[in-house]
């Protein structure tokens, strides 16, 4: 039951804040709609547009459809970049449709910020016309098959076939009309999430880059930076220099990010990078969109915290698993309320860290 | 006969690696030689665009095919007309190396639809010059997307003055790059990006200052190809764009990389002249310092560019350089002195250079 919370959360929260469905009639309304991918099925929106700045979005996942991670959309002179392909065909199909209510233009370009399933595993939808940028490393990753076999997947989305049958057996129980009526939806959430996901062919980026890319959309000019190993060893942060805006995949996020394919110290390293550049506004892979540096300081506490910990635990001899459920963060609950209780879940992180520790990961 | 079946049998079978030698040995394809000169054209004359042909010239492999001009007819570059372009095509579209000039952008297209009706996707340029980057506007108005270097935009938006110190005018809007990336010291030969299509992978290599400030040259990896551009050239003498950032001097580095980049087998491209192996790097490189070597001691005796000139130091280079011309070693010969001292830093892709 563990395994499952995160994913009920999820869904109830639909990863993010954007709670406010616009209730416009859903994708039936889509004149040129390409074909429906599996599971590619809800009420309402599946995303909430939230508008940063002109031809600027943060579209961040109503719940109606378990997308799990947000966009950035940039509208260019004649075309439009997205930030993010979410977990499956069908979310990246419901961005594109929904984002024709938004602007004529075309998607011609993808970026993905890094390899993990919930940024990257709707590309198939894109075709040739579409270029699909990502680093080299998060190419190769995908290409290893190592965006669908990871335990960030597993941890996530293995649990679906249980939490529908849990669903199921709530259905049966339950008596009350009003209590079956959203049990039922929450039901018919999860088995188009499982439709979705299990429709997934990961397709790389078929345009990578190591460095740095710049992209010059008429007024627009659309950076792609890759700032050194963080959150992955492929993080590519999209920033806007005259809008002052970055987007920053799973780099920089509301709350915690996953650490499971971490690189601590650079990570460290890396938010130093980050700070030096010139923004007012972070447009996070996870959760809300906010201004300032203060969350590049808040995550930077927290990692040195985490690592400190972890360095300590391993010295000792602990054993990984035991070092997560002991390791206490609470210290950083003042700027991440979630952190209630100690341990880390998942404990993918500690594991990581003890890799690294290990000489077992360069 | 039971045996006659046997050893047919064998023969074929022995004579499998040798079919499939022979399909890799069929690469590269001359299909149309450059011209070998030499070539003169009286006073005044013009070139006459509409004379001038496009057409496959080289394959590299079965959807990877060069593109070049007729002979005879551009005095800038009598041997083709035009720089090379190439094009990369199958079911992800075409991807472009350079275009030919403006005024032949039609047939350049023309030729292009002779082997693929895929929709033109992506155009790098290789340089500035308008022999690879004439037809930019035209091939963006088909759909591509134009990638270069960073310094090759600048170079395209704040162009050096004319030669008679009056600007030039502004570029057209859908001629100037889309898309950039950098040359970085720290990752010297490593490519800023890697197409996926086609089958093939292909990386867009960023120069360090050479032909100009904003070089790039384009690695075909299953082909074994790498268009090298015109750092190099085996019709008429080096030439360093030294107003746009390009040096001798970068152009010896250029070639050095390209030892490192290339195996033996590999054919490099140059944007004008024969398809070589990087063997063909080694005389090139030599003539290029051995002239340098022998201006610069002139110079630190004080001898002016015109005693320079005189001293004909390129002499014993002259038989065996095709397209060799007065016109084409005097630039030779003044770059190198120009390099010697005083040579003005790049900025923004660009060297103020000293006017005579």
């Amino acid at each position: 039951m563990t395994r499952l919370r995160p994913l009920i959360l999820l869904l109830i929260l639909g990863l993010g804040a954007g709670a406010i469905a616009h209730g416009r009639g859903g994708v039936g309304v889509a004149e040129q709609a390409s074909p429906r991918p599996p599971g590619a099925v809800y009420k309402g929106q599946a995303f909430t547009f939230n508008k940063i700045t002109d031809g600027v979005y943060h579209a961040v996942g109503t719940g109606n459809l378990v997308v799990m991670s947000n966009a950035t959309i940039i509208e260019g002179d004649t075309d439009v970049l997205v930030v993010d392909s979410q977990v499956a065909p069908s979310g990246a199909w419901a961005l594109r449709e929904e984002l024709k209510a938004i602007t004529g233009k075309p998607i011609r370009w993808v970026v993905n910020s890094h390899f993990h399933f919930d940024h990257s595993h709707g590309n198939q939808i894109y075709g040739p016309e579409v270029q699909i940028i990502g680093h080299e490393f998060a190419r190769q990753q995908m290409l290893a098959g190592k965006s669908q076999d990871s335990p960030a997947r597993e941890f996530y989305v293995g649990g679906i076939p249980a939490t529908i049958k849990n669903l199921e057996a709530r259905l049966g129980a339950a008596t009350d009309d009003k209590a079956r009526a959203t049990i039922q939806a929450d039901l018919e959430i999860q088995r188009t999430f499982l439709e979705g996901t299990n429709a997934v062919r990961p397709t790389p980026p078929t345009i990578t880059l190591t460095q740095s890319m710049t992209l010059y959309r008429g007024s627009r000019e659309i950076r792609l930076l890759f700032l050194g190993r963080a959150h992955t060893a492929g993080d590519i942060v999209v920033y806007l220099p005259k809008e002052r805006i970055i987007a920053t995949g799973d780099l920089l996020v509301e709350g915690t990010s996953y650490m499971g394919d971490a690189y601590f110290t650079e990570w460290i390293q890396t938010i130093e990078a980050l700070k030096q550049l010139d923004f007012d506004t972070v447009l996070p892979g996870h959760g809300r969109a906010f201004t300032g540096k203060a969350k590049l300081d808040h995550w930077q506490a927290y990692l040195r915290d985490f690592w400190a910990q972890a360095q300590k635990f391993h010295a000792a001899g602990t054993s990984w698993e035991d070092a997560a459920r002991q390791v206490d963060l609470r210290g950083n609950a003042v700027n991440y309320p979630g952190i209630r209780a100690v341990g880390i879940v998942p404990n993918h992180g500690m594991r990581r860290a003890y890799e690294l520790l290990d000489g077992k990961i360069k | 006969m039971r045996k006659l079946v046997w050893l047919l049998g064998v023969s074929a079978i022995a004579a499998m690696p040798l079919i499939a030698a022979a399909q890799r040995a069929e690469y590269p394809l001359i299909v149309i030689p450059t011209g070998k000169g030499p070539y003169t054209f009286p006073q005044g004359y013009v070139t006459p665009w509409d004379k001038i042909e496009i057409r496959v010239t080289e394959k590299m492999s079965p959807n990877l095919f060069v593109l070049h001009g007729s002979p005879g007819l551009d005095p800038a570059h009598p041997d083709a007309s035009g720089g090379r372009a190439m094009a990369l095509f199958g079911p992800d579209g075409v991807l472009l190396v350079d275009t030919e000039n403006r005024q032949v952008a039609e047939k350049t297209l023309a030729a292009v639809r002779t082997f693929t009706t895929g929709p033109i996707r992506i155009l790098v340029n290789t340089h500035i010059h308008p022999d690879h980057t004439g037809a930019n506007a035209f091939f963006a108005q088909q759909g591509a997307l134009i990638y270069a270097q960073e310094d090759l935009r600048s170079e395209m938006l704040r162009p050096p003055p004319r030669a008679d110190g009056q600007p030039a005018p502004a570029p057209e809007p859908a001629s100037v790059p889309a898309v950039t990336y950098r040359y970085q010291a720290a990752t010297r030969g490593q490519p800023a990006l890697t197409f996926n299509m086609n089958g093939e992978t292909v990386d867009f290599i960023p120069m360090m200052p050479s032909h100009t400030a904003g070089d790039t040259i384009v690695r075909f990896r299953k082909a074994n190809v790498i268009y090298i551009e015109d750092f190099y050239r085996n019709f008429g003498y080096p030439f360093a764009d030294q107003a746009n950032g390009g040096s001798l001097r970068g152009m010896v580095e250029a070639v050095d990389l390209i030892e490192e980049l290339a195996d033996a087998n590999t054919t490099l491209i140059p944007g004008h002249g024969t398809l070589i192996k990087k063997q063909d790097l080694l005389p090139y490189r030599a003539m290029l310092l051995d002239i340098m070597g022998k201006v610069k001691a002139l110079r630190d005796q004080g001898k002016s560019l015109p005693d320079v000139l005189a001293a004909n130091l390129t002499a014993p280079y002259d038989k065996t350089t095709q397209g060799d011309t007065p016109q084409s070693k005097n630039r030779f010969i003044a770059e190198a002195y120009d390099e010697v001292k005083d040579f003005p830093p790049v900025v923004d892709g660009k060297r103020t250079m000293p006017r005579r």
